[in-house]
């Protein structure tokens, strides 16, 4: 029955045959290249994952592989399929053990099959879906009676098939080269998806069309490799069942065309499994691993790739809606900041500011600025730091013109690093450094020390034999009053907090910047401050009330403008803002 | 038991200074020795850190880090400055212009730079969070406590725009009460829970 077909004249010869009997070409030497060949063919078929760098196409078509077998091995209808020599049925559980050659991939697959059982993911899923339309197709297709798998084909491909199939079996058994072209259209392409007149039928083939499941496979899996080879098999596919070595797919079907069926009546007959050797040499690849691959294992190793390429496609870039106006804008705004302040600061002359309500800080510090004798004591803490340098001084300024006279003693401390530097400029600002005699106490790290220090100035009553005596008297006894000047309402409580525990009597004022102040006006609220003024704005109106022309007269305009202009953006932001919420539709307005 | 030194020395010290609240003509001796040893050893950790970031400075140099560039201007300006205040003394008006006139316009910057960014952020509020209670009152309340501050609404008190503008004015200091009155509270609860030895915040707990 089996025997030795020949590459030539395609006669049949026997096994032991040396050469063709019929053209006398020699069928040795190529059943060994043969053999040599298959040798290196992996036995199981899902060896192609090795060949195909584990990539989906080489799982796809290690899958197809994998169901092509029994069909092969096994013809229908009790025919029997003679392999050839040297050529052993594939069977992966007589695969040799080589746990030490599976590649790191696959380990890590089968320990994440065993740790989870629905790791499998959608790609995956679509795969198992199609094995089972698989072999549904082909249990469909093995019929026990052969030709009616025959029949079915024909009249699936009934739209293409004018000539009953019995004379069409006729003509491909006397010779498919001798039919005509629609005569043995479906005949070839049997014989294509066994691999051969591959490029005779190759226009045909494209030609055709099917929409089956097995098609979306072959589709996805020469998609992502070989775009061009999409279009040639998806109609044997989806009618015999079997696959078409892709063209390119791997090395080894470059260059081996596979076996030759003959029809015989209605029953297709596989007479003979040769393996051919190519005119072209075959490359030489290196021995791929042995691995015995589960149907899980490959499920999860598709995932695992098409994860892969989920990753490494391209993705749209968001382009940012960033205006390309928007630093002319700025610049505008910039320009129309910077410029309207400094214009302001042109005008030298004093604002006429109106006689606003005087608060009652306000008055209370001006008593007791008008109740102090003419050669009070007085000490002053310098408690803020230079970035509040421009500010403070606008608003101790009018306060310190009132206090500081010829025949006053100021003492100062400062509580800040450049408290020294400070207190000196403003008090030379100011004229203090000629007119008063002025006591330096020093800089003094923590504030809360100081105040504290300050505050249990009292002699002792009795002396410890043991400490030394403390000969330093930090706070006179009959100091008129102190006076904080302060940037943060911590610095200004510590003070307030000692001051008026340990020296209750002592008047307590407060210079401050406007962010101190609100925080500190329940202190004043509360009797603990004598009184005090925050910020330019009641600097002004302080100095108002008193008929003064300082710097804060001068700068009064300045300050407005900044604050206008500070409104102004922050209308205009609001409502920008606004309308991008309205456009954008992130936030609901 | 090796806390327990630091734990009776602490406990000892702040019911010391607690008691020169209440008789502090008799304590006004150690309470002064007290609180010169609390500046000396306030003053001794100033030097500590400065030690700290010259040596980080000089490692950086020396390793020639990334930004050791920066860290030899550190180091440069502040030998000089070092130098400079301990050889002409702030009695100096070179000095004093120098340091002030650097020192005031760099912070006075940053300050700007910071109002500028707060004031970006609140509009961001709008996009972030939209129309809602929160960020519509903040936005007004901003607006409002800078209209006031340009003077307008000084009005003699009885009229109605003039309680309006001091209702305004007061609304500020009713949140500042309630957050002094929280303050309070704490700064009594972690002061009791230090003199019972409960809290040890100068050492592990």
């Amino acid at each position: 029955m089996a025997g030795l077909i020949c590459p030539e004249c395609g006669a049949e010869n026997p096994v032991e045959a040396e050469r063709c009997q019929e053209c006398g070409a020699p069928l040795i030497e190529k059943s060994q290249r043969v053999d040599e060949q298959l040798a290196g063919l992996p036995e199981d078929p899902l060896d192609f994952l090795a060949q195909a760098d584990d990539d989906l196409p080489g799982l796809l078509h290690a899958l197809k592989h994998e169901d092509d077998q029994a069909p092969l091995t096994e013809p229908p209808g009790g025919e029997e399929s003679v392999p050839p020599e040297g050529d052993e049925p594939v069977d992966s559980s007589e695969e040799p053990e080589a746990e030490e050659t599976l590649p790191e991939w696959l380990i890590r697959v089968r320990q994440r099959a065993q740790e989870e059982e629905d790791s499998v993911g959608e790609v995956t899923q679509k795969l198992v879906v199609a094995q089972d339309h698989l072999k549904e197709d082909i249990s469909t297709s093995q019929h026990e009676n052969f030709s009616s798998w025959i029949e079915g084909i024909r009249e699936e491909d009934g739209a293409k098939e004018s000539e009953p199939a019995e004379e069409t079996a006729k003509k491909t058994e006397t010779g498919a080269e001798e039919g005509s072209s629609e005569d043995k259209d479906w005949l070839v392409k049997i014989r294509k998806m066994e691999g051969k007149f591959i490029e005779e039928t190759d226009q045909e083939i494209k030609d055709t069309d099917g929409d089956s499941l097995l098609q979306w496979l072959v589709a996805l899996e020469e998609g992502t490799e070989q775009p061009e080879a999409l279009d040639e098999t998806p109609e044997l596919v989806d009618e015999a069942s079997v696959d078409l070595p892709a063209e390119g797919d791997d090395a080894d079907e470059d260059h081996i065309q596979q076996s030759e069926a003959v029809l015989k009546g209605d029953e297709l007959e596989v007479t003979q499994l040769t393996m051919v050797a190519a005119p072209t040499p075959p490359v030489e690849q290196p021995e791929p691993p042995l691995v015995d691959v589960t149907r899980s294992e490959q499920q999860q190793a598709d995932q695992l790739t098409a994860t892969i390429a989920d990753e490494k496609a391209a993705r749209a870039v968001v382009k940012s809606r960033k205006a390309k106006s928007t630093w002319a804008i700025r610049l505008i705004v910039d320009v129309v900041l910077i410029g309207s302040v400094v214009f302001s600061l042109f005008f030298r002359e004093p604002a006429v500011l109106p006689v606003a309500p005087m608060p009652s800080q306000h008055e209370d510090m001006i008593s007791w600025i008008e109740e102090l004798p003419a050669d009070a004591r007085l000490l002053l803490v310098f408690d803020y730091q230079a970035a509040y340098a421009a500010e403070m001084a606008l608003v101790a300024e009018p306060v310190l013109e009132e206090v500081i006279h010829p025949g006053r003693q100021l003492s100062v401390l400062y509580t800040s690093p450049m408290g020294e530097l400070l207190s000196r400029a403003l008090l030379s600002e100011i004229g203090a450094d000629r007119d008063v005699l002025t006591d330096d106490l020093g800089y003094h790290p923590f504030s809360a020390f100081t105040a504290y220090q300050a505050g249990i100035s009292a002699p002792a009553a009795w002396v410890i034999p043991s400490l030394p005596k403390s000969g330093r008297t930090f706070l006179a006894d009959d100091y008129e009053g102190i006076i904080l000047l302060s940037d943060t309402f911590e610095g200004a409580r510590v003070w307030i907090d000692q001051l008026s525990a340990l020296m209750p009597g002592t008047p307590l004022n407060l210079i401050l910047s406007a962010q101190a102040g609100p925080m500190l006006m329940p202190y004043y609220d509360s009797g603990q401050v004598s009184g005090m003024i925050s910020g330019v704005g009641e600097a002004r109106n302080f100095s108002a009330a008193e008929g003064g022309s300082g710097a804060i007269l001068i700068r009064w305009r300045a300050y407005q403008t900044g604050i206008l202009l500070m409104v102004t953006l922050i209308v205009t932001g609001i409502l920008f803002s606004s309308s991008q919420v309205d456009d954008d539709g992130e936030v609901n307005a | 038991m090796k806390k327990l030194p630091a734990i009776i020395v602490s406990v000892a010290i702040g019911l010391t200074v607690l008691a020169g609240y209440f008789f502090q003509a008799e304590l006004s001796t150690v309470l002064s020795l007290i609180v010169d040893w609390g500046i000396l050893l306030a003053g001794v950790a100033g030097l500590i850190g400065l030690g700290y970031l010259a040596q980080y400075h000089l490692t950086r140099l020396m390793k020639r880090e990334k930004g050791a560039f920066f860290s030899l201007i550190t180091l440069l300006v502040f030998l000089f400055t070092l130098v400079a205040g301990l050889t002409l003394t702030t009695q100096n008006p070179f000095y004093r212009n120098l340091i002030l006139n650097v020192q005031v316009s760099v912070e006075a910057s940053l300050l700007a730079v910071l109002a500028v960014t707060l004031m970006f952020a609140s509009l961001k509020l709008i996009r972030t969070r939209g129309w809602t209670p929160m960020s519509v009152g903040f936005l007004i309340s901003a607006l409002i406590s800078l209209v006031l501050n340009l003077g307008v609404g000084m009005t003699e008190s009885g009229t109605v725009l003039g309680e309006l503008v001091a209702f305004w004015r007061r609304l500020p200091i009713v949140g500042a009460r309630g957050i002094l009155l929280g303050m309070a509270i704490g700064g009594l609860i972690v002061g009791l829970r230090i003199l019972l030895g409960m809290h040890r915040p100068y050492g592990e707990e």
